[in-house]
């Protein structure tokens, strides 16, 4: 064996290399096969025709350029958008000024947390089946306190009606998400240093400001993660609007999410499964999660670095 | 070493041979009852199990609001169990070859069981790809106390429950009780108003020569049921009551009367209030006319099928026979108290509401579930906008007619 015929080494790079993708390979791999291949495969589903049951044809854009012309897409497009802007300004704020106060040593504090984290751990299916019977415009509880106290001239429809069900369906997504956010902020309000405030307090600011100039810049990066978290799920919001509504009445309360899942699998009783068209939807949702994310992300970023260019 | 080889070989042996391995029938069905635990269910399960040694029945349950879309997912995984509920699939996977044809492995005899309609609903260009587990039709649910407490009674024709709905709206009731939120009770009002107006349900269904969803008939059924509801006869809010809710509406005493189908006093039985089942009595649903036919919907709605593409093909087809045996068949039909597919079930029926609503099955019957690409979705659309009023009965017919051609690609 002559030094001519023996292997050539691997670079010290290439081989430094070898141990870390090794111990990353298994899980890179997971994500690939659970997460990149069935979203390949999304992708191709979203440019053809299936119903399930024939084989596929291919639609090339078609499935896209129908939702440009579908009324109940941008429905549902719209009913999404109202819900994720309402649920990121509710969701935010409310649970902010409240773990605000709670902070600020009222008595009680610990009993209140409770309180409002007790919602979060019901399951969403079971408080919206619950809201919807209470929201019941006939027999339900609401209406029976409005009716109670002479107010049944104003007793609203809620869910069943067309005007109402979006702002009925919000309450209860408020109701049941506050308590996470809350303990979010709360956890990160403990970490804000009480000098910051005393600064401020000798500086006159009043609990407005102190809230205003201490607090939110400080949580800024928590804030920010909790409107991308709101944002994503109002983008992708289900669950909670199919078990109290289905997207009704006639699709009042249609979101993209519900709108897919009826076009792919039918609602009670439907024998017309579009899976391309609903994957185009799918896809759809994706973008627009993954662009407004980024969007929030960047903005936020920017106002992190205005505050530090400031200070 | 020798007695584990031995221990081996004897669990390989079991494992290959057939005679000695078991065979599992998975069957899927949206019936709550059709599982392990009900008497009756069991009963039938063991016999089968017993005429054929080796084989075990495992029986699946899926909610009806769930069932389609597992349904659906199964089909689109090419995973469907060997005896299942076809639901308005059925008629789709039949003609695309995935469900036996029961005309081949049935004689005259065994189809001469059933009744008519049921049976018709399931059978697609003459070939029956699914057999009506119960039969069903619809009636109108009155509680004769808040009747009687109105001075009124079951109105025959439409016109009168128009004309008598505001009597039970000033005394605090609504006239006729039941939600369309999961847009499924529509059609099956509907339809059979169709019917009325002298429409085929059937053709239209199957969108043969000489018929169209923007037919005359079509359009007139669209603004009866238009006009039922801006009378008041319907809850407020209907698309956004479920069925649960529409029961509770006439549990609570605040409807004087319920649309329902014939499964619907079984149910009663079990969650009825005292006041309810105290006071309610059945009636056919009004007519155009005091002397025109009553039509409600009648077929049914589970009907069971056999993937023609599993390895248990054969097995299933004898399951099938065996659940629809005269003397087997007559163990579900006692103690489901639903009305029965088979004729000679009809004697273990004691619930005298299911009893009354039999016979309406051969002179009121009409189609109320569609089968073709496009149709549920389409009627069922434009239902819920008749009901609240966004669509014109003309251009309500028209948009089923324009959303069925393209769902069928026409």
């Amino acid at each position: 064996m002559g030094a001519a015929t023996r292997p050539m080494p691997l670079p010290l790079r290439l081989r430094r290399l070898i141990a870390p993708a090794s111990f990353i390979a298994p899980a890179a791999l997971a994500v690939i096969l659970t997460m990149a291949v069935p979203m390949a495969d999304a992708v191709l589903l979203s440019l053809q025709h299936w119903n399930g049951m024939a084989a596929p044809s291919w639609a090339g854009f078609s499935n896209y350029s129908n939702l440009m012309r579908d009324e109940t897409f941008f429905r549902a497009l719209w009913h999404t958008a109202y819900f994720t802007v309402c649920t990121v300004i509710l969701q935010t704020i409310l649970p902010l000024l409240i773990a605000s106060l709670l902070n600020s040593g009222i008595r009680g504090s610990t009993v209140f947390r409770t309180l409002y984290f007790m919602p979060v751990i019901i399951s969403l299916a079971i408080s919206g089946l619950l809201w919807a019977m209470l929201f019941e415009p006939n027999f339900g509880a609401v209406n029976g306190f409005l009716r109670a106290v002479g107010l049944g001239r104003f007793a609203p429809l809620w869910l069943a009606g067309a005007g109402t069900v979006m702002p009925s369906v919000i309450i209860v997504s408020v109701w049941q998400s506050l308590g996470f956010y809350l303990v979010i902020f709360f956890a990160a309000l403990q970490s804000v240093p009480s000098e910051l405030y005393e600064a401020a307090q000798l500086d006159g600011a009043n609990p407005w400001s102190r809230f205003l100039h201490v607090t939110v810049p400080t949580i800024w990066p928590v804030i920010l993660i909790v409107i991308v978290l709101n944002t994503i799920n109002g983008i992708k919001v289900f669950d909670q609007i199919w078990v109290m509504t289905a997207g009704g009445p006639n699709y009042a309360s249609a979101t993209l999410g519900t709108y897919l899942y009826t076009i792919a699998f039918g609602a009670m009783g439907a024998s017309n499964s579009r899976l391309g068209y609903a994957t185009a939807i799918a896809i759809v949702i994706l973008v627009l999660s993954i662009v407004v994310s980024m969007v929030q992300i960047r903005l936020g970023r920017r106002r992190d670095l205005d505050s530090q260019i400031e200070l | 070493m020798k007695r584990r080889v031995a221990a081996a070989a004897a669990l390989f042996v079991v494992a290959v041979h057939p005679a000695l391995a078991e065979t599992t029938l998975h069957v899927m069905s949206w019936q709550p009852a059709y599982v392990a635990g009900t008497p009756y269910w069991d009963k039938t399960i063991a016999g089968f199990e017993a005429e054929n040694p080796g084989v075990k029945v495992e029986s699946n349950f899926v909610a009806f609001s769930q069932y389609l879309p597992s349904l659906t997912a199964m089909i689109a995984g090419g995973s469907l169990p060997d005896v299942f509920n076809g639901g308005t699939k059925t008629g789709e996977l039949g003609r695309a070859g995935q469900l036996v044809n029961f005309k081949d492995v049935f004689d005259a005899a065994f189809f001469g069981q059933f009744f008519k309609g049921p049976l018709r609903q399931y059978t697609f260009d003459n070939k029956p790809y699914g057999l009506a587990d119960m039969a069903q039709d619809f009636g109108v649910f009155a509680n004769d106390r808040i009747m009687k407490e109105v001075g009124l009674s079951v109105p025959n024709t439409w016109d009168e429950l128009i004309a008598d709905a505001p009597k039970f709206k000033a005394a605090g009731y609504i006239p006729l009780a039941w939600g369309n939120l999961t847009r499924n009770t529509c059609p099956d009002f509907f339809l059979p108003l169709v019917a009325q107006y002298g429409g085929d349900v059937y053709a239209l269904d199957d969108h043969g020569p000489g018929v169209s969803w923007d037919s005359k008939p079509v359009i007139d059924a669209l603004g009866l049921l238009q006009r039922l509801a801006n009378s008041g006869v319907f809850p407020p809010g209907i698309n956004g009551i479920d069925d649960p809710q529409s029961y509770q509406l006439a549990y609570q005493g605040r409807a004087a009367m319920f649309f329902g189908g014939s499964w619907t006093p079984s149910i009663f039985a079990h969650d009825g209030s005292k006041d309810w089942l105290d006071n309610y009595s059945v009636h056919k649903v009004p007519a155009l006319t005091p002397d025109a036919v009553h039509y409600t919907g009648d077929g049914a709605g589970e009907a069971w099928s056999v993937n023609a593409g599993s390895p248990n093909k054969d097995l299933a087809i004898k399951f099938i026979a065996y659940i629809f045996r005269p003397d087997v068949y007559k163990w579900r039909a006692k103690g489901l108290q639903s009305f029965p597919a088979l004729a000679s079930a009809v004697d273990q029926i004691d619930n005298p509401k299911v009893r009354t609503m039999i016979p309406w099955i051969a002179t009121d019957a009409a189609d109320h579930i569609l089968f073709g690409p496009g149709s549920w979705d389409s009627v069922s659309n434009v239902c819920q906008s008749t009901l609240d009023g966004t669509i014109s009965p003309t251009d309500g017919a028209k948009r089923i007619e324009a959303d069925v051609m393209a769902a069928r690609g026409k």
